[in-house]
């Protein structure tokens, strides 16, 4: 076949140029560790790295999330132990003391008692390190139990009042639709049925120091008061075993979001990840049919008949 | 007789002449564009009859012609011109591409940071940090989507200016070739071809075609007519018709391209009319690509306000009060219809507002005026949506409740209606400070339930009619820019190709190989030298004769 002079000349010009823009993209696609640099050379798989990337953008959330509810749940149960072994501590005061005739032993009892009933409202008064109270429900700029102590004046005492809105539940998601709690009430362990826990104590407080009263009286003042505390240590354990089912929750949802997680970015490596050991030796094949090229295109340059005329 | 001796040698001599001349011809001309090597045609001239024989008489020239093959030529110019076409397509398809599928910084990314402070906020109702790291990245989502919407609103200027220069480049193309019409037709009187100005000509319909779509037809007197596709004619003869690049009647942040006869009427050319070349890879481009872009990426700008505006204005802010939209209201995102520069009536008054904004799509629609009532089509399948009387009404279909009043338009006024074309540019933040964010269910500080409602946004299916997300929206529109890019890519290489190995055919026929040129020297400068031997060798005879006493 007849060939123009442009034509033969460009037949290795557009090799080079060929292997040059390939290389040129390979190096990149080697830089960067990706098997695509842009959606166009691989549309329906970029589609696919699109959703696992978004998919594994909420599973990060929902871990984050986690971490999130579990500390919260962990600061809360920490209040709730104190809580519980101030309770037992007033329990066993109170029935140290029975109904003795020691007034010096029951103004020191008394003191004690005085003392817990203290703890245990500031306690559930308890704050995060935010400053919000976090048995306060929604109203977490609000202190959920108002109490004024009566003791040592001479009593009675008013019963305890609970902010009205303490009941609000703050969830978190911890993984698509499903949602944990991660604050409770304590209404229902201070005050019951015919009990309440703050009052019953601060009564019990004013009983023992009153050297006036009998001590059937006393010992009446303080069966009340240990049966509140007791129904309270009652209802107190079962918000603590939803607190520890709660975190027992979160460590199981954990577990599966992890496991997706890594399963997902597999996946998505396969996708957008470079097989290197192939790419480097397409590189090298490449560099060889380059190096080719560019020796044929110095060889052939130099054929000229004119060269030989004159 | 003498003489006639020494006139063979001249016609050789002369013949060598014109072949030197052609070569040098060629070899000037070796990497000229649309350059046909020549050939020197010669033949023996006609012979004396001396003494009863035929005697010869030398050499004459009898043309130089160029190495032309129509075919191959015609194949050449129509792949050249297809590959302009996806090569300025594929330009753009890939800056769009490459702009909304980034793949570590693209809508989507800023989409989940935005939602991740959503749900940091949930954790953490009462964080005023947390409230303003929501209120940024809410910020950033905006940004980014104006950023997007904004490069896509620059490709359209960068193909609005494409389009006047394509436009003004056609039209010079077309002067000059009916300029050279005009002089090949003086030439083509003559016996000779005028070769190097059929080949300028034909360069410039190569060059014409790279940029439109058109057809040549040869005429008898030796001129060339150019045609476009649908064929209205560009030149015939000396006579031209000019394109002009004028803003689009229906939408003037469009231009679009009229043909204007001779009689001076204004003729539209669409996309049909147009394929191939750069001003139709330009065209399809933007219909194809731009403009349902720009629509989608709005579409998904409309949802979001108005799924995230509607949840947050259901909550109460830190300080307890009922919650404002989050973002720009929805409804003043969308864009009311267009009235078409050509409308004879006055408009009516437009109320554009969503229905529902599941229910929005992607396409561009047109609303008529038929003289009694207004229908509203969608383009992209061209389903009448409803009507609305001249009176006025209202109308909801996908998404949109449009309510028309007052006005009087006239039989056949027309508006264009693309609703969410430019609301990925006007998305913003209406909050100006964290403690505004709506987390709260009720009116308590501590309360997170509208937070969660908020967050829980990301996964819900509140686009597509309930379909997608808007992550997977958006990922559908990455996907469907990618594969229209990614075939793009591929046209471009196969015509490419086509346009290369025709070229190699081509220029088989019609290049110049230096050394073939370098030969034909060799063999004229013998000839030279052989008929100047010749010559001294008659004149030695003649001056022996004479040297007889």
């Amino acid at each position: 076949m007849r060939i123009s002079t442009a034509s033969f000349y460009n037949a290795s010009l557009i090799g080079i140029q060929n292997q040059q823009s390939q290389i040129a993209q390979l190096t990149r696609k080697v830089a960067d560790n990706r098997s695509y640099l842009n959606p166009r050379e691989a549309p329906i798989d970029n589609n696919r790295a699109m959703e696992l990337s978004s998919s594994m953008a909420l599973r990060k959330q929902y871990e984050s999330n986690q971490l999130k509810a579990e500390l919260a749940l962990k600061h809360e149960n920490v209040h709730l132990e104190s809580l519980y072994d101030s309770l037992t501590k007033v329990r066993a005061a109170m029935m140290g003391v029975g109904g003795s005739n020691n007034q010096s032993l029951r103004d020191q009892i008394a003191i004690e008692v005085a003392n817990l009933y203290a703890t245990i409202k500031d306690l559930g008064n308890a704050r995060d390190s935010g400053g919000n109270y976090i048995f306060s429900g929604y109203e977490t700029d609000t202190p959920p139990i108002s109490h004024t102590q009566a003791y040592p004046g001479a009593g009675p005492s008013a019963p305890a009042v609970y902010q009205p809105n303490d009941a609000g539940v703050r969830n978190v998601t911890i993984e698509n639709g499903r949602q944990v709690a991660t604050n409770d009430s304590l209404r229902n362990v201070f005050q019951g049925a015919g009990w309440d826990v703050l009052q019953d104590l601060d009564n019990a407080a004013i009983a023992l120091r009153d050297n006036l009263a009998s001590p059937a009286a006393v010992q009446a003042s303080l069966d009340a008061a240990m049966s509140s505390v007791t129904n309270a240590i009652d209802q107190l354990r079962n918000t603590q075993t939803q607190v520890a089912g709660r975190l027992l929750e979160i460590d199981g949802v954990r577990g599966a979001t992890k496991d997706l997680m890594l399963l997902e970015q597999n996946a998505l490596g396969e996708l957008t990840e470079l097989d290197m050991a192939a790419a480097i030796v397409e590189l090298q094949q490449r560099q060889t049919n380059l190096e080719a090229s560019q020796r044929t295109y110095a060889l052939v340059s130099r054929l000229s008949l004119f060269d030989y005329l004159g | 007789m003498s003489m006639n001796v020494l006139g063979v040698s001249l016609t050789s001599l002369n013949a060598t002449l014109v072949g030197i001349r052609t070569t040098q011809h060629n070899i000037a001309n070796a990497s000229t564009p649309g350059y046909h090597r020549q050939e020197v045609r010669q033949s023996a001239s006609v012979p004396q009859f001396l003494g009863g024989q035929f005697v010869g008489t030398g050499v004459s020239t009898d043309n130089v012609v160029r190495m032309y093959s129509r075919f191959l030529d015609n194949e050449l110019r129509t792949y050249q011109g297809q590959q302009s076409g996806r090569e300025v397509y594929s330009f753009y398809a890939n800056q769009v591409d490459s702009l909304l599928g980034d793949a570590d910084n693209n809508l989507d990314t800023s989409m989940q940071k935005f939602f991740a402070a959503v749900n940091e906020v949930a954790n953490d109702p009462t964080s005023v940090a947390a409230r303003e790291q929501m209120l940024t990245q809410g910020k950033n989502l905006a940004g980014r989507m104006n950023l997007l919407g904004g490069r896509l609103e620059t490709l359209n200027t960068y193909v609005n200016t494409e389009i006047d220069t394509a436009v003004d480049q056609i039209n010079a193309y077309v002067e000059r070739i009916a300029q050279l019409n005009a002089a090949i037709g003086y030439g083509g009187s003559q016996a000779q071809a005028p070769n190097d100005l059929l080949d300028q000509r034909d360069q410039l319909v190569s060059d014409l075609n790279k940029l439109v779509n058109v057809s040549q037809v040869q005429q008898s007197d030796g001129s060339t007519a150019v045609f476009l596709s649908n064929g209205q004619p560009l030149v015939v003869g000396a006579d031209i018709q000019k394109l002009l690049s004028v803003n689009d009647s229906q939408d003037p942040s469009r231009r679009s391209i009229v043909l204007q006869t001779t009689s001076g009427a204004l003729v539209n050319m669409n996309l049909q009319q147009l394929s191939d070349g750069r001003l139709g890879g330009l065209l399809a481009f933007r219909e194809d690509i731009l403009q349902p872009s720009l629509n989608d990426l709005g579409r998904i700008a409309v949802s979001l306000a108005d799924q995230f505006n509607t949840q947050h204005s259901a909550g109460f802010d830190l300080a307890g009060n009922a919650g404002l939209n989050f973002f720009t209201d929805a409804n003043s995102l969308l864009r009311a219809p267009i009235p078409d520069a050509d409308n004879a009536g006055t408009d009516p008054t437009f109320t554009l507002t969503l229905s529902g904004s599941q229910n929005l799509t992607a396409a561009d629609y047109r609303l008529r005026y038929d003289g009694t009532d207004y229908s509203l089509v969608r383009l992209t399948d061209n389903v009448t949506l409803g009507t609305i009387p001249g009176a006025g009404g209202n109308l909801t279909a996908d998404g949109l409740s449009l309510t028309i009043a007052g006005g009087g338009p006239a039989n056949g006024d027309q508006w264009l209606l693309r609703p969410t074309s430019f609301s990925a540019g006007d998305l913003a933040v209406n909050l100006v400070s964290g403690t505004q964010i709506a987390a709260a269910g009720t009116a308590s500080p501590g309360d997170n339930s509208n937070a969660l409602a908020l967050a829980a946004l990301q996964g819900s299916p509140v686009m597509a009619g309930g379909t997608a997300t808007f992550s997977a929206s958006y990922n559908q529109l990455v996907t469907r820019n990618a594969i229209l890019a990614g075939s793009a890519e591929t046209d471009l290489t196969t015509f490419t190709n086509l346009a290369k190995l025709t070229l190699d055919s081509q220029q088989s026929v019609s290049g110049v190989n230096l050394d073939e040129e370098a030969a034909r020297l060799i063999q004229y400068q013998q000839a030279y030298q052989a008929a100047a031997r010749a010559m001294q060798v008659s004149s030695s005879l003649l001056e022996e004769i004479l040297s007889i006493r």
